[in-house]
């Protein structure tokens, strides 16, 4: 008897405790992703890249919060009202989120865009000096995300998004660019299903693209 | 009580327990000055319960846990708090948190440093802007002598550098020494460092007080760090009026391999510009390269590089005081240099290097029928361990061993050869210590010592240096040292009882560092003993010369102010005084003018691809002796002026166009005279003058990468 009872009572909490931490997670998951569609500032960033950070050390298994822990890093890095050492030091913190994370989930397209992404804001910081470097691999970066995943809307973005800034800068109409443009755009939403909580960002970007094409 | 009423009562009991403990937990978090810290990250360990400060550094949030948990603050450059609290109650917690100690972010020793790289702290130049900088065409050399505390000597294209002769500054390669860091060139014809600038990621350029790690070098010490693994596989060429290169890269996935081979033949070039000098054959050279890079065990990295050159040139010199006479000057350099190094972390706290060059050079003078050879033989073979023994304290030592050996061999037409040669081993060793008190204090102190085989002498060199970094990115730095040197090479064969000639320095420098923008002022003196003297015709040289030099450098950097603009100032102030050689008093030596101002500009302009770069020098006139005034060293020459202009034009993602001219507005720069070695009837010496090359130099080339992603191009050969 009073062992069927201590057994009973022993599930309902461990059921209690699991139910809570895994609804915890989306919980806050949720809360933090909502936040982090009006960060804008570094102010508001970093306390999106706190929750993200609190979340990660909480689920230790999951990439998807070391994910936005580091792009809300990445973005701050981009953050041209703030001093270049300052800058550098937002993507230094990016770059160890996107490490472990890496550990975490090895073969992960959606990592190796985010990291494409952190070249280039490196590139951004210093283009006269770091231009070749980071250019290069941010280039390999993606190639690394196609490769693992053609398919991936955001990869195929940050490829176009390059390709054309550097027919600009060569003074080279971008025009011959649309027509991979408008596929993107147009298959944005089928490319973009991916599951609860996984990277959707993007669509924005691209319709713009598309609109300048027209 | 019922079995199912227990449960309840159970369930209910072990709910409430729940409910009990949610708290809420607040306070502030300051940082050591009490100041506040906003966007700290607080929360309970292993939970999601937790919250950022606010502006005033406040926080507060709720928590359902157990009794109690691991409270953490965590903050970018502080050390984490972690503390177990207990929650049975409302909880208020205010926390101080420790500024972390980083080495990336801590205090340098910044004294008499310029380094310029891309990861280099006391960098004041990156890499790019060695290549970049109108005036410097692509030589580390040239780039380097826009920074204070260099003195320009247009004749010699060489490295004078606070007060001290051109032998005075010692060329390091990945920490091994380089025994022939310039070209050969006709008398007074400027030279130019042998070295490939785009071979280099980074430059250290220490005008003085640098580490015991290096010797040999009594004014200062050039260490430039060679490239890392290449990225991919590719081919350069490059088109110029003066010649062409190629270089071709082939990777595999731990190593790659890099030949190069170039040619350069000034002759079609002098034909169309006007020369201030005849020539028989204009400067042709010809040169090949082989740079390895292999990873092995241990985190290492293995870097072989070997170079072959040659070059050959024959000038018409008309007499001084007989212009109608001519003599033939001809010269043939040959050159073969091979520097290795492995680099290695053996565990976490300790990385050992080993390396060695050699070095094997001829130059054959033909006077005439007089003929002069000069051979160089040298070798450096150096071992150095680091050790952390803990995060603020850093030891390096190692051991040194340097061979040379130097023959000068003279035929003048008639009977045998007169050989005059010397050979020397040097051991040496260092060791340096490197210790933080904090992230703003830091003192490094050092010991050398050698013993040279040839002078059958040992010195003893100790080095120390100190840096205090204030809140407001200030950084105030002392360096205090002994500096050995053997006397120069023509010298050393006389077979006289020579020592080791000495510097001692004394540095203070301030930087200060605002955004983008970087400003430095540095003092300094100089005291020179021991340095080698000529008493007399006849008599042996000794070592009883000295001499002083002190001065002021200031150098200012502004990447900000102005939109894809980019310059920076220098001057310096130096005033040296000596006693050596064949003086017979003390005076200020010919390359140790007064005043030296350098003005670069950059320029990027996007709606052109183009860059724009511009450089402005003055040295105040320097002092040079006219044997028919009675006043030893009483007479100057006219200050020096130029202003280079440099256009770099990206065509395509692979293709630069690039273009350069020198001395724009034709100022008549002059560099001294050469004196006719005895007076005529009247007693006079008659003289000409030496002056430039040209009055203006044009360099158009194009450069072009192949590689398998289109994308690259030569951005960094933007000079």
């Amino acid at each position: 008897m009073k062992t069927i009872f201590t057994l009973l009572v022993a599930t309902t909490l461990s059921l209690t405790a699991f139910a809570n931490s895994s609804d915890a997670y989306k919980k806050a998951m949720g809360k933090a992703l909502t936040e982090m569609k009006t960060s804008r500032t570094v102010d508001e960033l970093t306390n999106t890249a706190n929750q993200f950070q609190r979340i990660a050390k909480a689920s230790q298994d999951e990439w998807l919060p070391l994910y936005y822990h580091a792009q809300c890093y990445v973005l701050m890095g981009f953050n041209t009202d703030r001093e270049a050492d300052e800058r550098d030091s937002y993507l230094d913190l990016a770059q160890n989120s996107i490490d472990e994370a890496m550990e975490v989930s090895a073969n992960e397209s959606e990592i190796y865009a985010l990291q494409s992404m952190l070249h280039t804001a490196r590139l951004v910081i210093d283009p006269m000096s770091r231009g070749q470097k980071m250019m290069g691999a941010s280039g390999k970066a993606i190639g690394q995300s196609l490769a693992l995943d053609p398919k991936n809307p955001r990869a195929q973005y940050l490829l176009l998004s390059n390709e054309v800034g550097q027919a600009q800068f060569f003074g080279k109409d971008p025009a011959e660019y649309c027509g991979r443009i408008n596929t993107l755009n147009t298959n944005w939403d089928d490319l973009n299903q991916s599951p609860e909580f996984y990277p959707k960002w993007g669509k924005g970007q691209i319709s713009d693209m598309a609109n300048n094409c027209k | 009580m019922s079995f199912l009423t227990k449960i309840t009562f159970t369930l209910l009991f072990s709910f409430s327990f729940f409910q009990a403990a949610a708290q809420s937990i607040s306070g502030k978090v300051l940082d050591e000055s009490n100041q506040p810290i906003p966007g700290c990250n607080v929360y309970l360990e292993g939970t999601f319960y937790g919250t950022s400060t606010n502006a005033a550094g406040y926080f507060k949030f709720d928590a359902e846990a157990a009794d109690s948990a691991t409270f953490v603050v965590e903050f970018l450059g502080f050390e984490d708090f972690r503390q177990t609290i207990s929650l049975l109650g409302e909880v208020e917690i205010n926390v101080t948190l420790k500024e972390a100690f980083d080495k990336l972010n801590a205090v340098t020793v910044s004294a008499g440093s310029y380094g310029t790289g891309d990861n280099d702290k006391t960098a004041v130049l990156n890499s790019l802007d060695v290549v970049t900088t109108a005036g410097a065409l692509g030589d580390v050399t040239g780039a380097l002598q826009t920074l204070p505390g260099t003195s320009t000597n247009g004749e010699s294209g060489r490295l004078f550098v606070h007060g001290g002769s051109a032998d005075e500054t010692g060329t390091y390669i990945d920490g091994i020494l380089v025994h022939q860091p310039y070209t050969s060139s006709a008398p007074n014809m400027a030279v130019r460092g042998r070295f490939n600038p785009f071979m280099f990621s980074g430059t250290a350029f220490s005008a003085g007080g640098y580490s015991a790690e290096y010797g040999q070098a009594m004014s200062s010490v050039l260490v430039l760090n060679t490239n890392e693994l290449q990225e991919e596989e590719s081919l350069n060429l490059g088109i110029m009026t003066i010649g062409a290169d190629v270089a071709g890269t082939i990777k595999w996935k731990t190593g790659a391999i890099t030949a190069s081979a170039n040619y350069m033949n000034l002759s079609p070039y002098m034909s169309l510009i006007p020369q201030n000098y005849g020539w028989k054959s204009a400067p042709e050279a010809l040169g090949a390269g082989l740079s390895i890079r292999q990873k092995t065990a241990n985190n290492g990295l293995l870097k072989v590089y070997a170079t072959a050159d040659q070059s050959n040139l024959t000038q018409e010199q008309s007499l001084v005081g007989n212009p109608e006479q001519t003599q033939t000057v001809g010269l043939q350099n040959n050159n073969r240099f091979i520097n290795t190094n492995w680099k290695g972390q053996l565990s976490e706290k300790w990385i050992l290097k080993l390396g060695g060059s050699f070095t094997y050079n001829t130059d054959d003078y033909k006077i005439n029928t007089i003929a002069l050879r000069d051979k160089l033989l040298g070798s450096h073979l150096k071992s150095l361990a680091i050790h952390e023994v803990n995060k603020k304290v850093h030891v390096r030592f190692g051991t040194e061993f340097f061979y040379k050996s130097y023959e000068k061999r003279i035929n003048s037409g008639v009977g045998a050869d007169s050989v005059n040669s010397y050979a020397d081993h040097k051991p040496a060793a260092f060791a340096e210590a490197e210790i933080y008190t904090s992230n703003t204090f830091v003192v490094k102190a050092g010991l050398r010592g050698e013993y040279s085989t040839y002078l059958e002498m040992a010195n003893i060199s100790p080095r120390l240096s100190m840096a205090y970094k204030t809140k407001d990115h200030s950084q105030f730095s002392l360096a205090y040292g002994w500096f050995y040197q053997d006397p120069v090479n023509e010298q050393l064969i006389s077979r006289d009882y020579l020592n080791y000639e000495k510097a001692e320095h004394y540095i203070f420098s301030f930087t200060k560092k605002l955004e983008d923008r970087n400003v430095r002022a540095e003092l300094y003196y100089k005291g020179y003993k021991n340095l080698v003297k000529y008493p007399g015709k006849n008599e042996r040289y000794t070592n009883d010369g000295n001499g002083y030099a002190y001065g002021l450098d200031v150098y200012f950097r502004d990447k900000k102010t102005i939109k894809n603009g980019d310059y920076w100032l220098s001057y310096s102030y130096l005033k040296a005084e000596r006693n050596y050689l064949d003086y017979p008093t003390s005076a200020q030596p010919s390359f140790a003018n007064s005043h030296n101002i350098s003005i670069v500009y950059k320029h990027w302009f996007s709606a052109l691809r183009s860059q724009l770069g511009a450089t402005l020098s003055y040295g105040s006139p320097r002092s040079h002796n006219n044997p028919n005034n009675i006043q030893f060293m009483d007479e100057k020459l006219r200050a020096y002026k130029s202003l280079d202009l440099n256009w770099s034009f990206l065509h395509r993602e692979n293709i630069i166009f690039h273009a350069a001219v020198s001395n724009v507005l034709g100022f008549n720069n002059g560099f001294g005279y050469n004196y006719s070695p005895i007076p005529d009837a009247n007693g006079t010496y008659h003289r000409t003058e030496i002056l430039p090359a040209a009055k203006h130099f044009f360099f158009v080339g194009c450069f072009i990468t192949l590689s398998r992603h289109g994308a690259r191009n030569q951005l960094d050969k933007l000079n």
